[in-house]
């Protein structure tokens, strides 16, 4: 923080340097008039007036290359959002770890196999042939019908954080919706948590954020690598002061 | 007989119901394939409407699972029609 207000203070000095010479000439009262300052320049150190990098700039390198199901995005590519801005960049997608979604996997495969259990436990053998197979066909379709809801309620909740702010999509079934954004420079307190076996096996969990918007708190549950999510956004956190610095400067 | 073949005899024979139980059930079956055709008309609209709110790189490939979805309740449908 401190070479940041260095760096833009600097910029700011280095114009006034070539007059040092001139006011070295000029008497010292009327050079103190003048406000130049006749003490030692600030000494350089390593790193100042060196050009600021992005966040979007330093993830370039570390951009994932399997996006279309992955629950832990950098810079994702071909992915928009509603009330995207034209110059606002996706930095993370963020979706729940896929251990979560096991659960339902593990329903809808002993759903499939269920009718096959039927041949040992005979539960509809009281219906005509004709009723039996529509039975089954029945059931199938829900089973379709199941996956492909859980499916898209796991694929469509996402996380998502941009250079400017963060989005909390949250689809909870087919017929309710969740919206939630605020500002980058608005979040307080950004804290995670990562407990239990399964976890800290596969490194996953929640990333809580205090925020100074009508939200005041912004959880995301069950996300990969959450130490990493929180290290994003304090640098964006960082990257939004400094443009308020260098917006200033200017 | 079971306790609901016991109910269906009962229920036919005291004329609460004229119908035969079998008419009964191609009703019964009719009317939730019905409701299924028409779960899958939502399932295509909301993911229409995901689309707009956030689309990636599954977006047409959603669609079309959506769409055939619909497809394979009207083919149930009419199966059943025919089936039953």
């Amino acid at each position: 923080m401190v070479d940041i207000f260095v760096s833009g203070k600097k910029k700011v000095t280095s114009k006034v340097e070539p007059s040092f010479a001139a006011a070295q000439v000029n008497s010292a009262k009327g050079a103190s008039q003048k406000g130049f300052n006749l003490k030692k320049p600030v000494e350089q150190k390593p790193g100042l007036g060196a050009k600021y990098v992005t966040v979007e700039e330093r993830l370039k390198g570390e951009r994932s290359k399997h996006q279309a199901l992955s629950a832990f995005c950098i810079l994702p590519r071909g992915v928009k959002f509603e009330t995207q801005e034209v110059k606002e960049k996706i930095i993370l997608l963020l979706r729940q770890h896929w251990f979560t979604q096991v659960g339902w996997l593990l329903t809808a495969l002993a759903m499939v196999f269920l009718p096959a259990a039927l041949r040992v436990v005979p539960v509809i053998d009281f219906l005509p042939a004709n009723f039996q197979f529509m039975a089954i066909v029945i059931w199938y379709l829900i089973v379709i019908a199941f996956v492909y809801e859980k499916f898209i309620s796991w694929y469509f909740h996402v996380f998502i954080v941009t250079d400017e702010r963060v989005i909390d999509i949250d689809f909870y079934n087919l017929l309710y919706k969740e919206v939630s954004e605020a500002k980058i420079d608005n979040i307080e307190d950004v804290t995670y948590t990562q407990g239990g076996v399964a976890r800290a096996v596969f490194d996953f969990g929640d990333v809580a954020m205090q925020t100074a918007g009508e939200k005041r708190e912004f959880t995301i549950e069950s996300v990969p690598q959450p130490n990493r999510v929180v290290k994003i956004l304090n640098e964006l956190k960082l990257e939004e002061e400094h443009e308020k610095i260098m917006g200033r400067a200017r | 007989m079971t306790p609901f073949d016991k109910f269906i005899e009962f229920i036919t024979r005291q004329g609460m119901i004229e119908l035969e139980a079998v008419i009964l059930g191609k009703a019964a079956v009719i009317l939730l394939l019905l409701l299924y055709l028409a779960f899958s008309l939502v399932v295509v609209r909301q993911v229409n409407l995901m689309n707009k709110t956030i689309n990636g790189l599954m977006e047409k490939r959603l669609l079309v699972a959506a769409k055939a979805l619909v497809g394979l309740a009207m083919v149930v449908l009419i199966l059943g029609l025919i089936v039953l």
